[in-house]
C-alpha cells in the first residue's frame, strides 16, 4: 500500500513536472524521470539524457506557437501501488494566451497514463505516455 | 475526524468518478456509489443498477454533444465529516473539444453536493446531485 508520505511526495511529483515544463527548467523536468525513464508523447524518448534533449527541442519550438504563458494543468489524479511502485493517470490541460488577441484559452487537451517508481528514496516517472484523445477506460488504474 | 487516509481516500474517489465517467466505463462509474447511492439534477436514480442503466444513456447521448473528448475537471473539494458519514461540495468545469472548429472550450459548468459512506472499507456517494447555477452558500458543508 502507497502510504501518506507517498502519495503527497507523488502529487509534488506531477506539479514540479508541470512547473518545471512551463518555466523551461529543462534539467529539472528531465529528472522528474529516474535515470532509465521513459516519456511517449508524439514520439518516444528513453533514458534522462534523451528525454533533456527532447525537452530542449520542444522549448526551441515552443516559439512558434500562436501561444504564449503557457501552463500546464493536472486533474483527478489516480494512483495506485505499492512501497516502490506504482500505476498511475490524471488529465491535462495547458492554458496559453493567444500572441494576436491575448486571449487566454485552452490550447492542449490530454491524458497522461504513468508508471513511478521510487529512485534514490524519490518518487519519479518511468514511463510517461500522454493521449490526445479520450482513451479506454482500461487507462485507468486498477484499485490495489 | 476524517483521517488524511480518509481524505486521500475520497480525493481520488472524485478523480475515479470523473475518469471512469469520461473513459465510458459505466460501471466503475457506477461503482463509485454506494448500492443504494443516488444521483442526479432533477430526477434522481437510486440503486447501483439504475445507475449504470442512467449512465449507459448518457454514455450513449454523448455522441448528439457539439463536441467530443470531454474531460470533467474537479476543483475546490470541500469534505467535513468523520469515519460514519461526510458531505461534500466540489466544483465541476467540463471541458469538450468542440467538433465542427476543433477548439478546446469549457463546454459545462456545476458545483456538485455529496454525501459519502463508507461501503466495504471503501468511501463511496451515498448522493450526488449537481447544480448547474450557482447555490446558496447554505450548500457548502458546516465545518466539523
Amino acid at each position: 500500500m502507497l502510504s501518506i508520505e507517498d502519495r503527497i511526495a507523488i502529487q509534488q511529483l506531477y506539479a514540479r513536472y508541470c512547473v518545471c515544463m512551463d518555466t523551461g527548467d529543462m534539467k529539472g523536468w528531465a529528472h522528474c524521470f529516474t535515470v532509465d525513464g521513459e516519456f511517449a508523447t508524439y514520439t518516444v524518448h528513453k533514458g534522462r539524457d534523451n528525454i533533456e534533449a527532447y525537452g530542449a527541442d520542444v522549448m526551441a519550438r515552443r516559439q512558434t506557437n500562436p501561444w504564449t504563458n503557457g501552463q500546464h494543468w493536472n486533474n483527478n489524479l489516480i494512483v495506485e501501488g505499492d512501497g516502490g511502485k506504482a500505476q498511475a493517470m490524471c488529465y491535462l490541460m495547458v492554458i496559453g494566451k493567444m500572441k494576436d488577441s491575448g486571449e487566454m484559452k485552452i490550447v492542449i487537451q490530454g491524458w497522461y497514463g504513468d508508471e513511478l517508481a521510487k529512485e534514490d528514496g524519490q518518487w519519479k516517472f518511468k514511463a510517461r505516455r500522454v493521449a490526445f484523445a479520450t482513451p479506454a477506460p482500461d487507462f485507468i488504474p486498477k484499485k490495489a | 475526524m476524517l483521517s488524511i487516509e480518509d481524505r486521500l481516500a475520497i480525493q481520488q474517489l472524485h478523480a475515479r468518478y470523473c475518469a471512469c465517467l469520461d473513459t465510458g466505463d459505466v460501471k466503475g462509474w457506477a461503482r463509485c456509489f454506494t448500492r443504494d447511492g443516488e444521483f442526479g439534477v432533477r430526477t434522481m436514480h437510486k440503486g447501483r443498477d439504475r445507475l449504470e442503466a442512467h449512465g449507459a444513456v448518457v454514455m450513449s447521448r454523448r455522441q448528439n454533444n457539439s463536441w467530443t473528448n470531454v474531460q470533467h475537471w474537479n476543483g475546490n473539494i470541500i469534505v467535513e465529516g468523520d469515519a460514519s458519514g461526510a458531505s461534500a461540495m466540489s466544483y465541476l468545469a467540463m471541458v469538450g473539444r468542440v467538433k465542427d472548429s476543433d477548439a478546446l472550450t469549457i463546454v459545462a459548468q456545476g458545483w456538485y453536493n455529496d454525501t459519502l459512506e463508507k461501503e466495504d472499507g471503501e468511501w463511496k456517494f451515498s448522493t450526488r446531485r449537481i447544480s448547474f447555477d450557482t447555490p446558496r452558500p447554505d450548500s457548502i458543508p458546516q465545518q466539523s
